[in-house]
């Protein structure tokens, strides 16, 4: 009897141990992917990675980008966050400056490193050179216009797409059309803020809203090249009134509807949209797209995207080794295509469905030399945008106050937000 | 005497008992708010990149915060209009309801608490589609021949009384259930007493109806004080508190900058001060009721 319990005993510990050694590491990874065709793209190379892989299997956690700031930080906060998750480059910086993100300095390849330009490695590591996320996609920031608007209104816009501030302003007026009592029938362009257009001009005159000052603290010190950009922007509404003051609060659906209907001329925003205008008017449309060039430089917004590790994962070895299966060349283009994005290395951007004519990806391609990130790289830069920038220009859109005012405000209010946040 | 006494025996044998529903009430109570406190304390230097021990130095950079008292005001105004018209609004309706000449009154008052059924995201949702500007409320504007309706949600004058249509429509069907519920206990008869003494309608309602459901009233005003003081879905999901800052109320100050701007402990000393505000209005409440 007593060997029966002792060999039912050892049996009950072996497997016990067995069951234990073989089960699977598993890693949580959130992922924001909303697009049908990159949900199916992220699922089939998440599938392959676990069948490739049976003692690390990978969950997908899907979450919506309205909402991943916040579940990020509040279980990073929680000390409940995923293994690895998709955010904006600049998000994965400030989670690493906040002790949230780890350091992947040691699972990335010297390979890897040069087959992505150090401008998007710029956005992901801090001074010390400590890169927080690993780069996975970026875009072009670019005008669409509608082409029968256009030529009804006599406009022939240039063989590569580039028009300078002054065209801008130009086909805006001659677009904008009003009805007998005065109302707009077609606004010449909407901009939105959020699509930061401004920053782009406010980059393209080498203007500077925030500035690091030697001793490494940041200051709201809004210089004339800035206000120049700013002012040539926020004219379009209140002073020319060929862009709506929508800017501040628009749907998205209602946008591509108003595009599709007329009732926008043209509208900025990231080149992915290409999907979603084809989707709307299945080819109906006469379509294209246009480039702000400017006297100084040319810039548009890159907005890129990277993964990212949680530092207190039990696993963060695991989750480096899938972090760098789904970005790797041949996975970074799968999901790039399918969202209509860029992939930011070098090998995958060489392929040749990121130049085709079919679904305009040639024009959009043509102008990724010019995309930077261009929100300056400083911690908290969304939050001091959100709460002391974009209020007081909200005012000026709606005339509400001046330029002058708004921006004396806002550098009054910018600057004791920078110090509560300890950036000076 | 000795009952007394056995009660008090009782009270002693069943404190025991309840030592363990004790504990996990101020777990749940306690403990956050302990952490809260705490955490006003403390602030994330970035350029450091570390969190400090700040002392009460969040508490004095909330009095040196235009944005904190703009968003103090506006949370008063907010408040006292929402509490204030919904009560005014659901007085009215509840006697409605009340009367004996209407018909149909079961079906009114069920039909009265749909709002109130309806989660706040929801009812968010649905005035934010209702006052867009090419929304269903301009639309009917416009065809009504207001060639400019107003910009409900955009217009930094209108922003916050949006909010407060919004909050004042789903709160009413609460407040009249309880009114309804005050004015059903009142004895019919001192009110047709009243009738037969000549007492005007104003007077019957001055003299002895509102002083028949004062209790009621009071816990009305006191729930419905501190819940608008502390709504937070209406206005974030409505404006964000815009624009240009002009809809900002304290709920949604503290949770911006617990959740978005990385200043918990600033967030925290924004959330203690609302409790301090609302306590005031709880000790109020207390003090009415022991009276």
């Amino acid at each position: 009897m007593k060997r029966l319990i002792v060999l039912l005993a050892l049996l009950i510990v072996t497997f016990w141990a067995f069951g234990l050694i073989a089960a699977p590491t598993k890693l949580t990874f959130v992922c924001p992917a909303w697009q049908a065709d990159t949900v199916k793209a992220v699922k089939a190379i998440v599938a392959e990675w676990n069948e490739a892989n049976p003692d690390i299997q990978v969950e997908i956690n899907w979450q919506g980008w309205e909402n991943l700031d916040d579940y990020l930080l509040t279980s990073f906060q929680g000390g409940q966050a995923p293994d690895i998750f998709h955010e904006d480059s600049v998000m994965c910086y400030e989670y690493g400056m906040l002790g949230y993100a780890a350091p992947l300095n040691d699972y990335l390849s010297d390979d890897t490193l040069s087959d992505i330009s150090s401008s998007i490695w710029k956005g992901v590591s801090d001074d010390k050179g400590t890169i927080y996320g690993m780069p996975l996609l970026q875009e072009t920031l670019v005008i669409f216009y509608n082409k029968d608007l256009f030529a009804d209104a006599g406009i022939t816009v240039p063989a590569d797409g580039m028009i300078t501030w002054s065209e801008l302003r130009d086909y805006a007026q001659k677009l904008t059309k009003r009805d007998e009592n005065g109302e707009v029938t077609t606004w010449g362009l909407l901009a939105p803020f959020e699509q930061r257009l401004w920053w782009c001009l406010v980059n393209e005159n080498n203007g500077h809203v925030l500035q690091q000052y030697d001793d490494g603290t940041w200051h709201v010190d809004i210089d004339n090249n800035a206000r120049q950009a700013i002012k040539s922007f926020t004219d379009l509404v209140t002073v020319d009134k060929t862009m709506p003051q929508d800017i501040l609060s628009y749907d998205f659906m209602s946008l591509l509807q108003g595009f599709k209907t007329g009732k926008y001329a043209m509208f900025s925003y990231g080149c992915w949209v290409r999907s979603w205008i084809e989707r709307l008017t299945k080819g109906k449309l006469n379509w294209g797209m246009l480039q702000v060039k400017g006297d100084k430089k040319t810039v548009t917004e890159s907005d890129p995207q990277s993964l990212g590790i949680y530092i207190n994962s039990p696993h963060k070895e695991e989750a480096a080794q899938f972090v760098r299966f789904f970005t790797n060349t041949e996975n970074s283009a799968r999901i790039a295509h399918a969202d209509w994005l860029f992939p930011v290395r070098q090998s995958a951007l060489e392929r040749p469905e990121f130049q085709t004519e079919e679904g305009q990806w040639n024009v959009a391609y043509q102008w990724l030399p010019y995309a930077q990130d261009v929100k300056p790289h400083m911690f908290g830069f969304f939050s001091w945008e959100w709460q002391s920038f974009l209020p007081q220009l909200e005012l000026v859109v709606l005339g509400k106050e001046d330029l002058d005012t708004a921006l004396s405000d806002a550098t009054t209010q910018g600057n004791l937000f920078l110090k509560r946040m300890g950036l000076q | 005497m000795r009952s007394n006494d056995g009660a008090l025996k009782e009270e002693r044998l069943a404190f025991p008992f309840l030592v363990p529903a004790l504990v996990v009430l101020c777990g749940i109570s306690l403990y956050p708010l302990i952490q809260g406190i705490t955490r006003m304390f403390y602030t994330y230097r970035a350029l450091a990149q570390q969190t400090v021990f700040v002392g009460f130095q969040n508490v004095e950079l909330l009095f040196q915060d235009p944005l904190f008292l703009r968003a103090f005001s506006n949370t008063l105004v907010w408040t006292i209009t929402s509490v204030g018209m919904q009560f005014v609004l659901s007085y009215w309706l509840a006697t409605m309801l009340n009367s004996r000449f209407l018909r149909f009154r079961r079906m009114f008052r069920g039909i009265a608490l749909v709002p109130w059924a309806l989660p706040p995201v929801v009812v968010s949702l649905m005035w934010r589609y209702i006052f867009l500007n090419g929304g269903p409320l301009n639309t009917i504007l416009h065809s009504l021949g207001m060639a400019h309706p107003p910009n409900w949600l955009t217009d930094p004058h209108l922003a916050l009384w949006t909010c407060i249509i919004t909050n004042i429509w789903m709160g009413i069907p609460f407040v009249t259930v309880m009114i309804l519920a005050g004015l059903q206990t009142i004895n019919k008869d001192i009110v047709d007493a009243a009738a037969i003494d000549g007492a005007s309608y104003i007077q019957t309602q001055v003299n002895i109806i509102v002083p028949s459901i004062k209790k009621v009233v009071l816990i009305i005003l006191t729930l419905e004080t501190i819940w608008t003081f502390n709504m937070f879905d209406i206005v974030f999901i409505l404006t964000k508190g815009g624009p240009g800052n002009a809809s900002l109320t304290l709920p949604l100050y503290a949770y911006e900058n617990a959740f978005m701007y990385y200043q918990a402990g600033y967030g925290a000393a924004i959330g203690l001060l609302i409790l301090l505000c609302l306590l005031v209005v709880v000790v109020f409440y207390i003090r009415e009721v022991l009276r």
